[in-house]
C-alpha cells in the first residue's frame, strides 16, 4: 500500500509538470537579418531592434496574393506582396502611384493597350526555390515581366480563384484571359502545364516591359493594378513548392502525385513577395511575424501630404529610407477582454474599443477622454468606403411592385438612432448608394429618400397600399403582407438589428419577420431570389462609383453581384456607356444620372457608413489610415523608449 | 474476464456507430449549401460542383444505386469537350443535367467524358426529369430546349431535347442529333455491385475510422491538425486533473478527519461558496488579476509556465465540488464497521485512514476520475479561448461555426472512442480494486 501512495504521488508530479516537456518553446524575436556579406553569410542585427507587437482577432484565410479576398488577409499581405501600382500613403482622395512600375502606364489611342515598364533590380524575398549557396543562404532573383504574366494566369486559373477577389475584378476585361480560364477548367488542378498556354492580353514585351490589352476600355483598371493581388509570382515557386515536396533530411525533393497537388501557396515557406517585409512565421490562428526584408530596394517616405499632415507630424520622416520597423509580431487573441487588457498593460500598440468600454473612452464629440490622453494614447477614427444596407428583392412580387412602399420603408427608418443605440455612434448615416467620400457623391448629393421623414413615409405608405391593392397584393385585412427580413448572421447582434428594424417599420404599420440564417444559407437564398428584405453590405474595391453601380446592372444578376435583382434598361445603357469612359465631366454626368435613378427607385434601404475607432499607444508614429490601400507598415515607426517607459516590452 | 471484454468491445462498436450516424444525419439536416460557403460568393455552379466532387458530397447518401448521364468524345481532336446551352432563353439545361464538368480523374485509356449528376436508380426508361436538377422540366418547358456539345475536333453538335420524356429518349436525342454520326456518344454510366457502398455515409465512416479526411478550410490533414493541437489541450487538462485530484483528496481527508469541528464546518462552507461562483467568473477574475501583477504571463504561451494560470483556475474552480464529493465518500467509509473494529483494536487513526479508508474509497474516486478522461482530450474550451491556448476545444468551436465537417466528424469520433474506452477501463478497475466484483 505504501508503494501505491508513492507511485501515485510520482504520477501526479509527472502529470503536473507535463506542460514543461509537452509544450514547445516559443521563439522570441531576438534578431533580424539586415543584409548579407560577400560570403553570403547573413548579417544579423540584435541591438536596438524596433519590434512591434499587436493582436489580431479574425483568422487569416490566405497568404497567397492570388487567393486573397478579405480585409484581414490583405492587411498583412500588403506588406509582403507589391503590385505594379499602389496608393500614395498620405494624399486623399487616394492617388495611384507606381510601385513596381517605373511610371504610370502608356495608354494607347483606343484606350485598350497599357504598356507598363518595370523597375529594374527589384528582387524577390530569398527562398529555397531560387537555389541556395553552399552555406545554406537562399538565393533570390530579380523580378521579370513574365512573372506578372504568370500572376495574371494564376488569378484567372479556374482552380485558384474560388473565394478570391482577384478574378471577379478582371473577369471579362482582358483579351484572352477568359478563354484561358475556360481551358484551365478542363485541366486537372495538379497539372501546371496549363500555365504554359499564352494569353494574348497579358504579355511580356521584354524582361522589363509588360503589356496588357483590354477587350474594351476599362479606366478603373488602374485601381485594380494598385492592388497587391496581381503581385508577381516566380515560376520557380510553383515547381519547387507545389510540384515537389521535402522527403526528409538530406534526401532529394520528391514529386507530389498530381491529384494531391494544391494550386495555392498555403504555408509560410512558400510565401515569396518583393515587399519590405518577409513572412518570418505564420501559424494559423496563433501568430504572424513579419521581419524586415534585407534585399528590399531603396524606397523612401512620401514627401507630399495633406495640409493637416504636417501638424500631425506625418511628414517628419519625409524622404527617409523605409522601412523603419525591424519586425512585427501579431498574436491571435479571440477574446475582447484579453485584447483590451494586453493593450492597457502596454504589451500591444493598438486596439479597437470594446463596446462596454466605449463610453469611458470616447467622450461626446468623438474626443478621447482625458485619462486616456494622459496615458499617451491617441485615437484614430476613419470611415471605410463601405455601405451597409437592407437590400430589397426587386423580383419579389410585393417589394418589386411598389416604388412608394420602398420609398416609405427608407423614410421611416431612423438610421441615426440605430447607429447611436447599436453601435455607440460609430458610423454615419448613408445618404446615397455610394459612400460620402466618393467624388461622385459630391456631384450627385444625397438621395431624396435616404433620410428620416416619418410624415412623408406615412403618406407614401398609404399610396403603396393603393398600388398594391390594385394588384391584389394586400392581405385579407387590407394591410401590407408581412415582409421577411433575412440576416446572414445570427446571435445577439442580428437579434438587436432585427428588433430595431421591426420597431422602425412598425411606425408605418409594416410587419417584419426576421429570419436568421448562416452565411451559406443566406447566399443560397439570395441566389434563388427567395428573400424580400435582406441585410447586406458592400466594401469598395476602389474609390470609383462604378464599383457600386455594378451592383444594380441587370446582367450582373446572373453572376450574383446584383443581389437586389434591380433591372432598368435605361440604367443598363448608361452603365455600359459610362464604364468604358475615362474620368471626365461627361462620365460624372452619367454617374449622377444613374445615381438619380437609384435614388428614385430605391432598391435598397441605406443604413450607414461604418466608422472605425482605433486606439494607438503613444509610441506609434506615422499612423494614418488609408481607405482602400494596404501595405503601409513600412512607413510606421515605434518609439521604443516611450514604450519601455510606459511599461511595455523592450 | 475475456468474454466480458469481447462483449463490451462489441457493444462499444455499436455505440460509436450510433454516434457517427447521428453526426452524419445532423450535418445533412442543416440547410444551406456547404460548397457555397467554401467556394466563395462569386463562385459559379462549376466551382461548387468541383468542391462537392472533391469531397465526395455529390454521392448518394446511404447506398449507391446511382448512375449518371455521360457524353463520351470519340473524336480525337485537340480541343476540349464542352457542353453549352443552345436554347434561345439560356435555360441552363446543361447545368440542370450537370453536364458541365469533364471527368477530372481521367485514366489514360479513357476517352474525354462529360459527366452529369448522379441520380439514384436512373434507368433508360425512367423519366428524363429525374436526371435534371432545378426548375427545368422536360418536355413541358415553354421554350425549345437545346444543348450544344462541342467535341474536341471543334465541330459543334446541337441536340433538341424538348420532346424527350425518358432518359433513353434524351440519350437518343443526343446520339441521333444531326451531324453526330458517332462522334460523341451519350449513355448512362455503368453500375456494378462494388459501387453499392460508394456513398456519402460509407465514406463518412471510413474517413472517421482512418482519420483520413482533410479540412475543408485549410486542406490540412486531420491527423496533423489533431496531433499538433492535442498537446496544448493536454498541457492544461492533465496537470489540472492531477493537481485537482491531489489537493482535493488532501483537503477532504483533513476535513473528514476533523469531522464536526470548525475545520470541517469552514471547509464545507468554503466548498459550497466555491461551487456557487460560476466558472467564467474565476476565469475573468484570474486573468484580470494576472494582468495587474504579471501582464506578460496573463495571456498566451509566451512563457511555458503561463499555462499554469489556466491550470490553477481550473483546479480552484473544481475544488469545491470535489472536496464535498470526496468528503462524503470518506465519511461514508468512516461509519463502516471495519473502521470501528480497527480503532477498537488500537490501530492509530492515520493508519486506519491510509490503510483502510483510502483504499476502500478508491472505487468511487476512480470512477469519478476515469469519467473525466474524455474531457482531457477535448480540453476546456473556454479556458483555451480565454488564455490563447490553441487546443482541440478551440478547434472544435471553430469548426462548428465554419461547418468544417471533416474536423467535427473526426473530433466526435475521437471523443466517442475515448469515452467508450474510459468506461470500459472503469469496469476493469472496479474488478481490480474490489474483489467482490467479478466481470462476466
Amino acid at each position: 500500500m505504501k508503494w501505491f501512495y508513492i507511485i501515485s504521488l510520482l504520477v501526479v508530479t509527472v502529470m503536473v509538470t507535463a506542460p514543461l516537456w509537452l509544450l514547445p518553446e516559443e521563439a522570441r524575436i531576438g534578431s533580424v537579418v539586415v543584409g548579407y556579406d560577400e560570403n553570403h553569410e547573413p548579417i544579423h542585427k540584435t541591438d536596438d531592434l524596433m519590434v512591434g507587437y499587436d493582436s489580431y482577432s479574425s483568422a487569416i484565410r490566405s497568404f497567397d496574393a492570388t487567393t486573397c479576398g478579405d480585409v484581414a488577409s490583405s492587411s498583412f499581405q500588403g506588406n509582403i506582396y507589391e503590385g505594379l501600382y499602389t496608393y500614395q500613403y498620405l494624399i486623399r482622395p487616394p492617388k495611384v502611384i507606381p510601385q513596381l512600375a517605373t511610371d504610370l502606364p502608356e495608354v494607347s489611342e483606343d484606350k485598350k493597350t497599357y504598356t507598363i515598364r518595370l523597375k529594374k533590380g527589384v528582387k524577390y524575398h530569398r527562398n529555397p526555390c531560387f537555389g541556395s549557396y553552399p552555406n545554406g543562404t537562399h538565393k533570390t532573383r530579380p523580378v521579370r515581366a513574365s512573372d506578372f504574366v504568370l500572376a495574371f494566369k494564376r488569378c484567372a486559373d479556374f482552380h485558384n480563384s474560388n473565394a478570391s477577389l482577384s478574378w471577379p475584378l478582371i473577369a471579362g476585361k482582358i483579351v484572352g484571359l477568359d478563354a484561358f480560364r475556360k481551358k484551365t477548367q478542363q485541366a486537372s488542378s495538379g497539372d501546371f502545364a496549363r500555365y504554359d498556354a499564352p494569353v494574348s492580353g497579358v504579355t511580356a514585351l521584354d524582361e522589363h516591359t509588360l503589356q496588357i490589352t483590354l477587350n474594351k476600355p476599362f479606366p478603373q483598371i488602374m485601381y485594380v493594378l494598385a492592388m497587391h493581388l496581381y503581385a508577381p509570382c516566380p515560376a520557380e515557386a510553383i515547381d519547387y513548392w507545389l510540384v515537389h515536396r521535402d522527403s526528409g533530411e538530406g534526401e532529394p525533393r520528391e514529386v507530389i502525385a498530381p491529384e494531391q497537388r494544391l494550386s495555392e501557396f498555403t504555408q509560410q515557406p512558400m510565401v515569396i513577395g518583393t515587399g519590405p517585409y518577409v513572412l518570418r512565421e505564420w501559424v494559423r490562428k496563433r501568430r504572424i511575424v513579419l521581419a524586415r526584408n534585407p534585399d528590399f530596394r531603396y524606397d523612401t517616405y512620401p514627401t507630399e501630404g495633406m495640409p493637416d499632415d504636417v501638424a500631425a507630424g506625418l511628414l517628419k520622416d519625409a524622404g527617409k529610407q523605409v522601412p523603419f520597423i525591424d519586425a512585427y509580431q501579431w498574436d491571435f487573441v479571440a477574446e475582447t477582454f484579453a485584447n483590451w487588457m494586453r493593450f492597457l498593460s502596454c504589451q500591444t500598440g493598438a486596439n479597437g474599443i470594446p463596446r462596454e468600454q466605449y463610453d469611458s473612452v470616447v467622450q461626446p464629440g468623438k474626443k478621447l477622454a482625458a485619462q486616456w490622453k494622459a496615458k499617451g494614447i491617441f485615437l484614430v477614427t476613419y470611415t471605410s468606403p463601405t455601405i451597409f444596407q437592407l437590400g430589397m428583392n426587386m423580383q419579389d412580387k410585393v417589394m418589386g411592385q411598389s416604388k412608394s412602399l420602398r420609398q416609405a420603408l427608407n423614410l421611416c427608418f431612423d438610421v441615426q438612432t440605430r447607429i447611436d443605440l447599436l453601435y455607440n455612434g460609430r458610423g454615419q448615416v448613408g445618404r446615397n448608394v455610394i459612400p460620402s467620400t466618393f467624388p461622385s457623391f459630391q456631384a450627385a448629393g444625397p438621395g431624396p429618400y435616404f433620410k428620416y421623414d416619418l410624415a412623408e413615409a406615412k403618406r407614401l405608405i398609404e399610396l403603396a397600399k393603393k398600388e398594391l391593392g390594385a394588384k391584389g397584393l394586400l392581405d385579407a385585412k387590407g394591410n401590407i403582407p408581412e415582409i421577411t427580413l433575412d440576416y446572414g448572421f445570427s446571435g445577439e447582434p442580428a437579434r438587436r438589428e432585427a428588433e430595431y428594424a421591426q420597431q422602425q417599420f412598425a411606425k408605418i404599420g409594416v410587419r417584419i419577420k426576421p429570419i436568421y440564417n448562416d452565411w451559406p444559407t443566406m447566399q443560397e437564398k439570395m441566389k434563388n431570389g427567395t428573400t424580400q428584405l435582406f441585410s447586406s453590405g458592400w466594401h469598395a474595391d476602389y474609390m470609383d462609383a462604378e464599383n457600386f453601380l455594378q451592383l444594380y446592372y441587370s446582367p450582373n444578376i446572373a453572376s450574383g453581384t446584383n443581389n437586389t435583382g434591380y433591372t432598368n434598361p435605361a440604367f443598363d445603357t448608361l452603365y455600359e456607356e459610362a464604364r468604358v469612359m475615362s474620368p471626365s465631366p461627361e462620365r460624372m454626368k452619367k454617374y449622377v444620372q444613374m445615381l438619380d435613378m437609384l435614388c428614385e427607385d430605391v432598391p435598397v434601404i441605406i443604413m450607414s457608413e461604418p466608422m472605425s475607432y482605433v486606439l494607438y499607444a503613444g509610441w506609434n508614429q506615422n499612423v494614418k489610415k488609408h481607405p482602400v490601400g494596404y501595405g503601409y507598415l513600412k512607413y510606421r515607426r515605434i518609439d521604443i523608449g516611450e514604450r519601455v517607459k510606459r511599461g511595455g516590452p523592450k | 474476464m475475456g468474454r466480458f471484454l469481447v462483449r463490451r468491445l462489441l457493444q462499444s462498436v455499436f455505440t460509436v456507430f450510433g454516434v457517427m450516424l447521428v453526426c452524419f444525419l445532423l450535418f445533412r439536416v442543416m440547410s444551406g449549401d456547404i460548397s457555397a460557403a467554401y467556394t466563395g460568393q462569386h463562385s459559379s455552379y462549376v466551382d461548387r460542383e468541383v468542391f462537392m466532387r472533391k469531397h465526395k458530397l455529390d454521392l448518394p447518401l446511404v447506398y449507391n444505386y446511382a448512375r449518371r448521364l455521360e457524353v463520351v468524345d470519340h473524336t480525337t481532336g485537340k480541343g476540349v469537350l464542352q457542353a453549352t446551352d443552345a436554347s434561345p432563353k439560356k435555360t441552363r439545361v446543361t447545368a440542370a443535367l450537370g453536364l458541365m464538368l469533364q471527368q477530372a480523374d481521367m485514366a489514360e485509356d479513357h476517352l474525354p467524358t462529360l459527366q452529369g449528376r448522379l441520380v439514384n436508380r436512373a434507368r433508360p426508361n425512367s423519366p428524363a426529369n429525374d436526371i435534371l436538377e432545378g426548375q427545368l422540366r422536360l418536355p413541358n418547358a415553354d421554350a425549345p430546349l437545346a444543348i450544344q456539345i462541342t467535341p474536341a475536333d471543334g465541330q459543334p453538335i446541337t441536340a433538341i431535347v424538348v420532346e424527350t420524356d425518358t432518359c433513353q429518349a434524351l440519350i437518343d436525342a443526343i446520339n441521333t442529333a444531326p451531324g453526330n454520326d458517332g462522334r460523341i456518344e451519350a449513355k448512362l454510366s455503368s453500375w456494378s455491385m462494388g459501387q453499392l457502398c460508394n456513398s456519402q455515409f460509407f465514406w463518412h465512416l471510413w474517413r472517421c475510422v482512418t482519420f483520413s479526411g482533410e479540412s475543408f478550410k485549410t486542406h490540412e490533414r486531420l491527423t496533423e491538425i489533431i496531433a499538433k493541437r492535442a498537446r496544448y489541450s493536454l498541457s492544461i487538462t492533465v496537470p489540472a486533473m492531477a493537481l485537482g485530484w491531489l489537493i482535493s483528496m488532501v483537503i477532504s481527508m483533513l476535513v473528514a478527519y476533523f469531522r464536526g469541528s470548525w475545520v470541517d464546518h469552514s471547509g464545507v462552507l468554503l466548498s459550497v461558496l466555491g461551487m456557487c461562483i460560476p466558472f467564467l467568473a474565476y476565469m475573468i477574475m484570474g486573468q484580470w488579476l494576472m494582468f495587474q501583477v504579471l501582464p506578460t504571463y496573463a495571456w498566451g504561451l509566451g512563457h511555458k509556465v503561463n499555462v499554469y494560470v489556466p491550470v490553477l483556475i481550473a483546479v480552484i474552480a473544481g475544488l469545491g465540488g470535489q472536496v464535498r464529493f470526496y468528503r462524503t465518500i470518506f465519511l461514508n467509509e468512516f461509519h463502516q464497521d471495519y473502521v470501528r473494529t480497527a480503532r477498537a483494536k488500537g490501530v492509530p487513526l492515520p493508519a486506519v485512514m491510509f490503510k483502510h479508508v483510502l483504499k476502500n474509497s478508491m472505487l468511487p474516486i476512480l470512477t469519478n476520475l476515469v469519467l473525466t478522461i474524455p474531457f482531457l482530450i477535448m480540453g476546456s474550451l473556454l479556458l483555451e479561448q480565454f488564455f490563447g491556448v490553441p487546443g482541440l476545444g478551440d478547434l472544435m468551436l471553430d469548426s462548428i461555426t465554419s461547418r468544417d465537417v471533416p474536423i467535427i466528424n473526426a473530433l466526435v469520433f475521437l471523443t466517442a472512442i475515448i469515452y467508450v474506452i474510459g468506461l470500459l477501463l472503469t469496469d476493469v478497475l472496479y474488478a481490480l480494486f474490489d474483489p467482490r466484483i467479478r466481470l462476466k
